[in-house]
């Protein structure tokens, strides 16, 4: 298979990825539009949720992966609403000097420690989910595996829920109200404090259902979160901070840059080496030359 | 002011005096290392202090710009035939010049998008290393000599220790120039600083570099120490021990970060038997000290004995 | 010594749709102690910035002693003799009122470390704070943190001072004490632009008054002058039968 054919293959498997990246990195973004942090433990969330995933359907059993993604979204929203009332209310309030500083390091710490109490607990070898779904769907030549559409079928699902949640519900009104001025916002009776503590959750609980979706794909390690946790901070910060659009059509344009990129280094070895590259490659250029993204305000 | 001179000359001269005399008491190769490993992590947590602690700049660049300085001097050996001391210079030199660079890139960030854009340095970086493995031999690290014949830890202690001790007092006597509180005041608002006349390019970019030397020198210790560099060690999981290292030492005061690095490397080789456990208590501290003690645990101690700030 | 000049022609500075500054005009000569005064939200402070540094401006020339400063960073700005102070106030919050006030004076180079320290040491006499020396700023009332940010624009010993709002917020004791500090400095030869919504005290202070209105300057003259000016009082008027309409609905 060459040619065009397999530029075919890179892109659908970029977009079906990318609908994951889109979702954890929604999460990644929610969390800095209501909270203004830059949460460096989503990696981690990410990971949590493979784990948790894996956990109830392979260690405990007896439960269809489905379930595994619930129960892992569950676990990251009482997680993630923990972490908040202990290490980031006081920020919330105020009550911190350097409050950029103290939530990349009180979210950095969580990070280190989290990944690290994994390590010590589940050990470094490499777990697996089963499958959602045995097969695959064949596109021409080439096959597209149904855990992959299923977890991307998924992933679309949760987003659009999450959109329609958002401009629909009182909560997400209140989320989009803290967003754009949080003392208006709280003038009008909405408690900054619990809309943090929900939007943190939320944020972390989406981490968490990427995770869960795509541990039948790849296996959990310990450290499976470090390299989605930086290419969330890219596609954030190529779509703009705090911007939902910018977060979900970030996230498809870095699958397909990861996906695509490979296909366009001639050399084999070093093209899959440097996926990574890519999207670090535009990070920067983003950073350097329209720091707010595609949707993000101007600074 | 004078009782807070003589504190000072006792504390450190008395740390010097200590310093000198342990491999006269410890005889065990194991421990010797552990220790100069544990100079080589205050070495770091210093540089850390004085970037973020003292000048504000949040970078994750630290051990990056680190191995520049030991990759250059050891694939300088490797493909050259350059005198050892030259390669350990022109290494130094690299790391500086490189610092130089990100450091006039960053004057455009601040806070968390710094931190962003030096991690993208720092793993980029990681990555070119990993991959191009023919030059670098990747993954499976790249030999480099030692700096002295011999097997004993001995020589490489005192090297460690002393380079150790210069820079820490190179980097206290700038932090308590002029230039320190140039940096302060920018880390509290540079702008207001910049309004009242502190060139805060100038300063910036010179935090930068000063910090960037430090690091080179810590990397070329550690190449020809180590005796094997690999790109692993450029994970962002080192970058946090040494900022965890500064920050529970106490960040905003370079005598408790470097204290603070030599007590937890100290610590966690102490404790390997709990393997991955260490690390989950180290980051639980972490948390719990910039929840609650956000000064770091040594700095209150260091300054109740001294009886000053700084 | 060469008098002071400090030409502003055109200045303007959009923030996308919002011309917060449109167009204004102002010449600073000698020591003039000039009040900036307008209705809230008419630019005063955005003025300042740009002129200081702050801020780029949109469009428009700066020019003091002769040089085009307005591409300049603040820095160079501060260095060439323009100092200003902040409506809310930023002082270097963990740092020593010593070590706040040192800062300028070092930076530009003035003397030696003794000799700063010795000058710090008068700044703060005159201000009467000299007990606060080694406090850390953040420690500090509202209104110490107002005499120390004056005292530190002070060390940098500029020709034109631009204070921001220095009366705000301060109680009447205090508010005369400033008065008073800000008299002595402008005796001294220093010229100043203050920017105030005290509009008893700028009048009583100030010789010439400038009244800025949606970024533009309305009025500019004589304080009696300005006070009988139509459209000075429509400018305030306007704000206050706004308010009173709104009460009404």
């Amino acid at each position: 298979m060459h040619g065009l054919e397999y530029l075919f293959m890179q892109a659908a498997n970029g977009l079906v990825i990318g609908c994951l990246y889109a979702l954890m990195a929604l999460g990644l973004t929610l969390i800095f539009s209501v909270l203004k942090v830059i949460n460096f433990a989503h990696g981690e969330f990410y990971m949590i949720g493979g784990y948790m995933s894996y956990f109830l359907v392979t260690v405990i059993g007896g439960v269809n992966p489905f379930v595994g993604v619930i129960f892992g979204m569950v676990v990251l929203l009482v997680l993630g609403s923990t972490f908040d009332y202990l290490f980031l209310r006081p920020m919330h309030r105020g009550d911190v000097d350097r409050p950029d500083e103290y939530a990349i390091l009180v979210t950095f710490g969580l990070s280190f420690f989290l990944q690290n109490l994994v390590l010590a607990v589940a050990g470094p070898f490499p777990h697996r989910t089963p499958s959602f779904m045995e097969g695959g769907v064949r596109v021409g030549t080439f096959m597209i595996s149904a855990d992959r559409l299923i977890a991307a079928g998924l992933a679309l699902v949760l987003m659009f829920a999450l959109l329609m949640f958002i401009k629909l519900s009182w909560t997400g009104m209140a989320m989009r109200a803290v967003s754009q001025d949080r003392d208006a916002a709280s003038v009008t009776g909405i408690n900054p404090l619990r809309m943090a503590n929900f939007t943190f959750a939320l944020g972390a609980a989406l981490a968490g259902a990427s995770g869960a979706l795509i541990a039948p794909i790849f296996s959990v390690v310990p450290d499976v979160g470090v390299l989605p946790s930086l290419r969330s901070f890219i596609i954030v910060v190529l779509g703009g901070m705090g911007s939902i659009k910018g977060a979900i059509l970030g996230g498809i344009i870095i699958g397909l840059v990861e996906s695509l990129g490979a296909a366009f280094v001639p050399d084999i070895s070093r093209a899959l080496a440097y996926r990574s590259l890519y999207g670090l490659m535009i990070f920067v250029l983003v950073l350097l030359f329209r720091p707010r993204g595609l949707f993000g305000e101007a600074q | 002011m004078k009782h807070i001179q003589i504190r000072k000359y006792i504390l450190f001269g008395g740390g010097i005096l200590i310093g000198a005399l342990i491999p006269l008491v410890v005889t065990s190769s194991y421990w010797l290392h552990v220790f100069a490993m544990a100079y080589f992590y205050g070495l770091l947590a210093a540089t850390w202090s004085f970037l973020d602690g003292y000048a504000g700049q949040f970078s994750f660049g630290n051990i990056a710009l680190l191995l520049i300085a030991g990759y250059t001097s050891a694939l300088l050996a490797k493909f050259t035939g350059l005198p050892f001391f030259l390669n350990l210079i022109i290494g130094v030199i690299a790391s500086t010049l490189i610092g130089l660079i990100i450091g006039l890139l960053c004057l455009r960030f601040k806070g968390a998008y710094l931190a962003l854009f030096t991690i993208a340095f720092a793993e980029g970086f990681r990555i070119i290393i990993n991959t191009e493995h023919q030059i670098t031999r990747g993954p499976a690290g790249l030999h480099a000599d030692g700096f002295f014949e011999t097997t004993s830890q001995v020589p490489y202690y005192y090297l460690i220790f002393i380079i150790l001790v210069i820079s820490i007092f190179i980097m206290y006597r700038i932090l308590k120039s002029r230039w320190g509180l140039f940096f302060m005041a920018i880390r509290e608002d540079d702008e207001v600083a910049s309004a009242l006349g502190v060139n805060i390019v100038r300063y910036k970019v010179i935090a930068f570099v000063v910090t960037s030397a430090f690091c080179g020198v810590a990397g070329v210790f550690y190449t020809h120490f180590n005796q094997m560099l690999t790109p692993n060690f450029g994970e962002i999981a080192t970058m946090g021990l040494v900022i965890g290292m500064a920050i529970i030492g106490g960040v905003e005061n370079l005598i408790a970060a470097t204290i603070g690095g030599i007590l937890l490397e100290f610590g966690l080789e102490s404790l390997r038997e709990l393997g991955a456990w260490r690390m989950v208590a180290f980051g639980a501290i972490l948390m719990i000290v910039v929840r609650f003690a956000r000064n770091g645990l040594i700095a209150p101690l260091y300054r109740k004995f001294i009886g000053e700030e700084v | 010594m060469t008098a002071i000049d400090l030409q502003i022609e055109g200045l303007k500075k959009h923030f996308g749709g919002v011309r917060a500054v449109d167009g204004i005009s102002l010449r600073v000569q000698g020591n003039e102690l000039i009040g900036l005064i307008g209705p809230n939200g008419s630019g005063k402070t955005t003025t300042i910035n740009t002129i200081n540094g702050l801020l780029k401006p949109t469009s428009g020339a700066i020019t003091f002693q002769g040089e085009r400063i307005e591409q300049l960073p603040s820095y160079e700005r501060a260095r060439r003799g323009l100092g200003r102070t902040f409506q809310v106030t930023r002082v270097f919050h963990r740092m020593s009122v010593m070590h706040n006030l040192m800062v300028p004076a070092l930076a530009l180079a003035k003397g030696t470390r003794a000799e700063v320290e010795k000058r710090a040491h008068e700044v703060m006499e005159f201000l009467t704070i000299q007990r606060l020396a080694h406090e850390n700023a953040q420690n500090l009332s509202g209104g110490q943190q107002k005499l120390l940010e004056l005292g530190r624009v002070l060390m940098l010993d500029p020709d034109v001072i631009f204070l921001d709002e220095p009366f705000a917020g301060v109680h009447p004791e205090l508010s005369r004490q400033i008065h008073t500090y800000i008299r002595e400095v402008h005796q001294a030869g220093k010229a100043f632009v203050i920017v105030s919504h005290d509009m008893d005290t700028i009048f009583g202070l100030s010789k010439r008054v400038v009244v800025m209105n949606e970024g533009k300057k309305i009025a500019d003259g004589d304080p009696e002058e300005v006070r009988r000016d139509e459209a000075v009082i429509d400018a305030y008027l306007g704000e206050a039968s706004e308010k009173a309409q709104l009460e009404e609905v």
